[in-house]
């Protein structure tokens, strides 16, 4: 960006200011080119109405529209009188030049109980681009763009008179991603989130807290204490919505399909690792509302209503427990529409349990996909739908506003959630000294035989919590309750009030041994913020019990959180373990700097070990140990049975073996081992190149009595071992019709990282086999295409060499589907093929104008779908339906999300625009493979690339790096090049379709 | 074995600092029995006494008087002690100095002796005063015996008197060589005894019981090499662009400090850029893909008159960390040297831990009460002295004022009444009036709008598809002509917006001018 001393003498820009004004006023009624999907014909609410499709059981009707001023609703909230506050954002995606802010905060109220809103006044006008909100403290907590800031109506007229920036330093680096979802939890905290452009600096008197990427933000409004969990987009890309079960339990959704426990995820550390989702939609949706309302059947009681902004549907998911988290299945969506503006954007039960649908109203769902000044981008609707159980009385609220103390107490009790949500808020505001004496007799005076008592007990603690007033003894009494829920729930506020108890590891300690695993996690992350050694000793006290992927992850975070206080203690030997096994599991996570091959070696003496934690043990001693250390390591029975243990040392950097070492690693290569075994010890001497065990190697590699993958690998590890001297025997290998084909392919892996005008001959030989599959074809082609001039050599002998048509055709496939971009070789292999003619097509707006025009009129989808599924390449990387690779976008319900003209661009033009996330990586090893497919994480160590082929991802220690270019995407240009226009439109035609009821 | 061990280490080191240091006492310089190598106009004035050289003039002196030796110096150590009589007198000792005229008058470094001049650094017939720090002063012993040191090693020049540090400047492009010579004053009848200890050439670096890093730590730039607090009104034209964290961010959001800035000087067109950036730190300054790092901004913007402040967040990390924050800042400091661009320090301000929470009940040992920050405003001071920058201190004032305790919105960042008390204490360090006749409201409602287009320009949202790593996205692109990029068209839009909401401002700043 050029700064603005340069930039004086252009007098263009205010011509542009102009139009640009002009634009944002006008609305162009015509569909536009390059729209993402279709505006729809008829805006009306009769025909959104008319879109829909509904579950049995209900009836939706319109609670408020752009009539009462709701143009791009992006959030809302009921206050405690049952008006719904609606934050509209008609600026977004970005305010134009010069122009002053007029986003707004309006409030709608439905005076006559009609179920209609009749009234709306606006509460702030002039906001910059706001995505969340919450009430709170009297006043409404706002995300801003940078800022988080408390609006208040000082002088009770209605409208917010005073504006106190309470945080700043959030980022802005993409408008639909700021911080968003304000949500209170049930002890008065204040979380919200960020998407996968942000990055956040802000200045809080406990430091600067950095967000980078997606995170999760927690404020504690009376500390003015701000945390944030799970940055680097580690559970989910762009989290939007989130919410708490009864007992408090943390959910939230990506705007992705995923859907996330969010607990484990509450360890504050600046360690990474990806948190497991619990399931997931077919495509992306965002939003949690927890059905907790008499009105709605019971069959809902529950379950999780998700918006569905991408396939204009309200989702529905049933969650339940599994094991010390919770697993989510989706069932038959509440609500359908065929409407592509039909953009469920929140949800929440109302006061009178029906359910509230906020609808974006807009062909556009969001940001990137289409141009910023696209016309279609709709300013003016925006609607809030109201969904109503056929037959089901609607609920009586209890009037809230202005009520004392007690009164709002006794709601506590309530069935509906959404009382409860309303009463905790409210009560965190009324002055301390009003609430306390009430609430302490309103705590001794309740029923302890209520099935309900300790959730009663729960929702008081709640309300000390959100004054910041510590109670011990109310505390204790739910650890120690007969309900699972109250316990977890008292380990995760022993957790929150760390700095305040006294013994706060005291209460834990038993918590963290509770027979409930869901009480064991919530502890386990309560202990991870006791900034004490002691409390990585209790940490690992929940090994005692069986574990599972949320424990694992919480507890390995632990060990990182607590790293400062338990890494110096025990090294000073002030730090001791119930069980040794608890240490070895310790430092197996987290190795200390200080660990010498000594503590290791004695460590891994310990007797009950994990597999797992015996391994990575032995690797830690490899990593710090010497020639003697790679003896005993070598020398330990698991050497003989662990192929993970072995696989793992090969990726170490190399280390001294000594002549008893490597005898100690002809045992492994016995052939009396499994072939696991012998293959990660082939893996083993070729990564180390322990030269003394290439005879054994040589053995295994050319009896025909051995496993073929022993054999396949240990050929492999020959060429490394010994050079050029293997030629002889690979090509002899290669090219024998004895060989069987995995020997084959091993010995043109070999030839190819040896002399890839050797491997071209051999490849070609192999190619001209008759039949195969696409798939095989692949195989065969792939080790001299993934090889460092590879391609070309492929392509020269081809150019002197024939091939049958019909694997000259299998060729071009296994190239598609492989995602190779190489136009020459394909042009020969089109040659070869003679039965398609070439049609390379040329970008041009005309042109994807006509052919949208054909596949309107004439396109054929059940054409198209035999089509799309006789090309093996594209169900290769697509996901269609649940069928189908996962690294290109999944297509289920691509026609919601994009018009036929978007289609026909990314099918055509993939390079044009690259969905996000969807950048192709290609990375070449020092020694001259080449990996290309999609960057899923990366860390300061190792890339993880997601390809085409392996279901696995690929994982890349960065030592091994040659270079890594990022550019355009995995799919090849060109892949519809040997289709006719009619093939192509009828494909367009399908996938146009796609997501359609 | 241990001893042998130890012998063998001890004969390295010595033969080490050997050939490293070169340490070298020169024996010629003075033979303790006469002049032999001493030169002077008038040797009447000069003697040897009991080992030491003795300068008496019992007649009242017209003009300085010196005693040259023959010994060229130029990294050198020169132990001296030296007794005046009566106390009151002035003598010194001239070193790296050439005669500057036939009468033996010195120009060059004179270490200064005399009532209140001890221990102070002069060039005479020079740039004179070079560091006039009272160190010395405090140390000195009077009518007795003191001993007097002085250490110059390339452009690093101490003394220290009794063994305590008087003189500590860096002096680039000093005179990097010539001759030492000592003096008697002009004036009244004296006594001076120099009893010279001993001269070492190439010494090693070591005094006043410091060590060379921590003899390092105390260096400053001579006074006439610092830059001058006093030349603070700003020129025409001038690009002044402030840098910080949040309470600087926050402080184009108020307008308040810019608003007297630019009514002081209501004839001058000046360009006033806020680059405060939430939770910037000298350790990182977080920026965009593309966006251009913090020193590249200030390049492009053509600042010439920088105001950074930084310390604040640094200072919760306690007391160990300082050094690290300092030669940071330094660092960072260095990145933006320019020989025509003043850069000025303010001081972080003082913590409110009583404002960091909202009740009783929200206090917590958060890191306020026990955050080092005048330990950190204190270095940032001696940092600015060394290195030549301006500096204002917020800290002191901001702690001894009335208000203190109501100062900050949450114990760190200001509040409008805190904006007001900085902007007040950074006019009158600026040397710039304080109090205005006219009503400033319009101009300050300038400035604010000036400003909101500034943020919106210099820090746009969606920065990722205008120039970070989204850019190709069809976002930032003509919905018709894909290989138009219409955003950063838009954004070039604001650059006439803002050279009118200027002309606006300079327009209030007329109407601040008296009508005649």
């Amino acid at each position: 960006m050029v700064l603005i001393q340069k930039a004086i003498t252009n007098k263009i820009p205010l011509l542009i200011a102009f139009i640009f004004s002009q634009i944002y006023h006008s609305l162009a009624q015509t569909i536009n080119p390059m729209s993402v999907s279709p505006a729809e014909a008829d805006n009306s609410v009769a025909a959104e109405l008319k879109s829909f499709q509904l579950a049995d059981g209900y009836k939706i009707e319109l609670f408020a529209s752009e009539e009462l001023g709701i143009a791009d609703p992006c959030a809302m909230r009921w206050d405690e009188k049952g008006r719904l506050w609606v934050l509209t954002i008609p600026s977004y995606p970005q305010l134009g030049p010069g122009q002053k802010p007029f986003d707004k905060l309006t409030i709608l109220e439905d005076r006559n109980h009609d179920g209609k809103a009749d009234t709306s006044h606006v509460f702030a006008d002039g906001l910059m681009m706001p995505l969340g909100f919450e009430l709170g403290h009297g006043g409404v907590y706002l995300g801003e763009q940078t800022e988080l800031v408390f609006l208040k109506d000082t002088d009770g007229d209605g409208k917010a008179d005073t504006r106190q920036v309470l945080m700043s330093g959030f980022g802005t680096h993409d408008s639909h991603q700021t911080i968003n979802s304000f949500l209170w939890s049930p002890g008065g905290e204040l979380f919200f989130s960020q998407g996968h452009s942000i990055y956040s600096r802000v200045e809080t008197a406990w430091g600067i807290e950095k967000a980078d990427r997606a995170a999760i933000w927690r404020y504690r409004p009376l500390r003015r204490q701000l945390d944030n969990f799970l940055d680097g987009s580690t559970a989910s890309v762009n989290p939007w919505g989130m919410n708490f079960g009864e007992w408090g339990e943390m959910f939230h959704k990506a705007n992705d399909p995923e859907l996330f426990y969010t607990v484990p995820g509450l360890v504050k550390t600046a360690h990474r690792a990806l948190l497991p989702p619990i399931g997931k939609l077919v495509i992306k949706g965002s939003i949690i509302e927890i059905i907790r309302t008499k009105h709605l059947p019971d069959d809902l009681k529950g379950d999780f209503i998700i918006a569905g902004y991408y396939n204009n549907k309200i989702e529905r998911m049933r969650v339940t427990s599994d094991s010390s988290g919770y697993t989510a299945r989706l069932l038959e969506p509440i609500l359908s529409s065929s409407s592509r503006s039909f953009r469920p954007i929140d949800i929440k039960v109302g006061p009178d349990g029906a359910l509230y649908v906020l609808d974006w109203y807009n062909p556009i769902i969001g940001h990137y996909q289409a141009s910023m000044r696209h016309p279609d981008r709709d300013k003016m609707h925006g609607r809030i739908w109201r969904i109503t159980a056929t037959g089901r009385p609607l609920v009586q609220p209890p009037k809230l506003a202005d009520q004392p103390v007690a009164v709002l107490l006794d709601q506590l009790k309530s069935d509906e959630h959404w009382v409860r949500y309303q009463v905790k808020r409210l009560l965190a505001e009324k002055p301390l000294n009003d609430v306390r004496p009430v609430l302490t007799e309103w705590v001794e005076k309740l029923d302890r035989n209520d099935p309900n008592y300790e959730h009663q007990l729960m929702e008081a603690l709640g309300v000390y919590e959100s004054h910041e007033v510590v109670h011990e003894s109310l505390l204790r009494q739910l650890a120690s309750g007969k309900e699972p829920g109250a316990r977890a729930y008292a380990a995760h506020v022993a957790g929150r009030w760390a700095d305040q108890l006294l013994k706060p590891l005291e209460i834990l300690e038993p918590l963290i041994r509770d027979a409930n695993p869901r009480v064991r996690l919530e502890a386990l992350v309560a202990v991870s913020a006791v900034h004490k050694p002691e409390a990585m000793a209790l940490a690992t006290q929940v090994l005692d019990q069986p574990m599972d992927k949320f424990l694992r992850y919480a507890l390995e975070k632990t060990a990182y959180a607590l790293q400062d206080w338990w890494d110096p203690a025990l090294q000073t030997g002030k730090l001791a373990f119930k069980k040794p096994a608890q240490l070895a599991w310790l430092v197996s996570m987290l190795p200390p700097s200080w660990y010498t091959p000594d503590h290791y070696r004695k460590l891994i003496q310990t007797e009950n070990l994990s597999p797992e934690v015996r391994r990575s043990l032995l690797l830690s001693l490899a990593k710090t140990g010497k020639a003697p250390d790679i003896e005993f390591i070598l020398r330990q029975p698991s050497a003989q049975t662990d192929a993970a243990l072995l696989e793992n040392l090969s990726k170490l950097d190399v280390k001294p073996v000594t002549a008893v070492a490597a005898a100690n690693l002809r045992n492994s290569l016995s052939p009396t081992k499994t072939a696991e075994v012998n293959m990660a010890a082939i893996h083993l001497a070729r990564s180390w190149k322990i030269r003394p065990v290439a005879a054994t190697i040589n053995h295994l590699a050319t009896n025909n009595q051995i496993d073929q993958r022993v054999r396949a690998e240990g050929l492999k590890a020959l060429v490394e071992l010994n050079g050029r001297t293997v030629l002889p025997l690979l090509q002899k290998l290669a090219v024998s019709a004895e060989t069987p084909r995995v020997i084959r392919l091993a010995s043109l892996k070999g030839i190819s990282e040896l002399d890839v005008a050797l491997a071209a001959n051999a490849t070609v030989l192999e190619m001209q086999r008759p039949g195969g599959s696409v798939n095989d074809m692949q195989e065969t082609i792939a080790p001299l295409i993934d090889q460092r001039s590879g391609t070309k050599a492929l392509t020269a002998k081809l150019a002197k060499t024939a091939l049958p048509k019909p694997q000259a055709r299998l060729a071009l496939e296994a190239l598609a589907a492989k995602g190779i971009n190489a136009p020459e070789l394909v042009a020969r292999l089109n040659q070869l093929a003679e039965a398609r003619t070439i049609v390379a097509r040329k970008y041009s707006p005309d042109y994807v104008e006509k052919l949208a025009k054909a596949v309107k009129e004439q396109g054929n989808a059940k054409r198209g779908e035999l089509i799309y599924q006789t090309n093996p390449s594209c169900s290769a990387c697509h996901a269609l339906n649940g069928n189908g690779g996962t690294i290109g976008p999944n297509l289920s319900a691509i026609g919601r999300g994009l018009s036929s003209r978007e289609i026909i661009t990314e099918v055509l033009w993939p390079n044009q625009n690259i969905k996000e996330g969807y950048n192709r990586v290609q990375v070449e090893t020092k020694k001259g493979e080449i990996i290309q497919g999609i960057k899923v994480f990366e860390t300061a160590d190792v890339i993880h690339i997601k390809t085409t082929g392996l279901t696995k991802n690929r994982v890349i220690d960065k030592k091994e790096l040659a270079s890594q270019t990022e550019s355009g995407s995995l799919m090849p240009t060109g892949l519809m090049d040997t289709y006719s226009e009619e093939d192509v439109r009828d494909l367009i035609r399908y996938l146009s379709e796609l997501g359609s009821n | 074995m241990i001893v042998p061990r130890i012998f063998v280490a001890v004969l390295i080191w010595i033969s080490f600092s050997a050939t490293f240091a070169r340490a070298q006492t020169d024996k010629t310089f003075f033979n303790g029995k006469n002049l032999a190598s001493w030169s002077a106009t008038d040797m009447k004035y000069w003697s040897v006494k009991n080992g030491a050289i003795v300068g008496r003039a019992t007649q009242p002196v017209e003009k300085n008087r010196f005693l040259w030796s023959s010994v060229k110096v130029a990294d050198f150590y020169l132990s001296i002690d030296v007794k005046l009589e009566p106390d009151d007198r002035n003598a010194g000792i001239q070193f790296r100095s050439q005669k500057a005229d036939e009468t033996g008058q010195a120009l060059g470094y004179q270490a200064d002796m005399g009532k209140d001049v001890w221990g102070r650094l002069y060039h005479e017939h020079g740039r004179q005063k070079l560091d006039w720090s009272d160190r010395g002063e405090k140390a000195v012993q009077r009518g007795q015996w003191n001993h007097y040191e002085i250490l110059a090693v390339g452009n690093r020049i101490w003394t220290a008197i009794n063994g305590k540090l008087a003189v500590a400047v860096k002096d680039p492009d000093g005179d990097a060589s010539g001759y030492i010579a000592l003096q008697i004053h002009s004036g009244e009848p004296q006594t001076v005894t120099y009893k010279i200890n001993r001269l070492v050439h190439n010494p090693k670096v070591e005094l006043a019981g410091l060590t060379e890093s921590q003899l390092n730590k105390e260096l400053k730039l001579p006074e006439d090499k610092r830059q001058s607090n006093h030349s603070t009104t700003f020129k025409s034209g001038d690009v002044i662009v402030f840098a910080g964290g949040t309470n600087i961010a926050a402080m184009r959001k108020d307008g308040i400090l810019e608003t007297r800035i630019m009514a002081a000087q209501p004839t001058t067109r000046l360009h006033l850029w806020n680059l405060g950036w939430d939770g910037d730190t000298v350790f990182e300054q977080f920026r965009d893909v593309g966006f251009g790092s913090w020193s590249k901004n200030l390049d492009s913007l053509g600042a010439n008159v920088v105001f950074v402040q930084f310390g604040q967040l640094e200072s919760l990390q306690g007391t160990n960390e300082l050094p690290r924050f300092i030669s940071a800042y330094k660092k960072l400091l260095d990145s933006i040297r320019k020989p025509n661009r003043r850069i000025v320090l303010l001081s972080p301000i003082p913590f409110e831990p009583e404002r960091s929470y909202l009740t009783p009940e929200g206090k917590s040992n958060n890191r306020l009460t026990t955050a080092p920050v005048e330990a950190y405003a204190d270095a940032i001071r001696k940092l600015a002295e060394s290195e030549g920058y301006g500096f204002v201190d917020l800290f002191h004032p901001l702690r001894s004022s009335a208000l203190f305790g109501s100062l900050t919105t949450d114990g760190l960042h200001l509040n409008p009444e805190g904006h007001r008390l900085v902007a007040e204490l950074i006019m009158k360090e600026l040397k710039l009036p304080g109090a205005f006749a006219g009503d400033l409201a319009p101009l300050r409602q300038e400035i604010l709008s000036k400003n909101v287009l500034w943020f919106n320009y210099w820090r746009p949202s969606n920065w990722a598809f205008l120039n970070g790593d989204r850019t190709t996205q069809p976002f930032s692109h003509d919905w018709k002509d894909k290989s138009r990029r219409i955003f950063p068209e838009e954004m070039k839009a604001f650059e006439p917006l803002i050279r009118e909401a200027e002309q606006r401002i300079e327009d209030e700043q007329k109407k601040l001018l008296p009508v005649r």
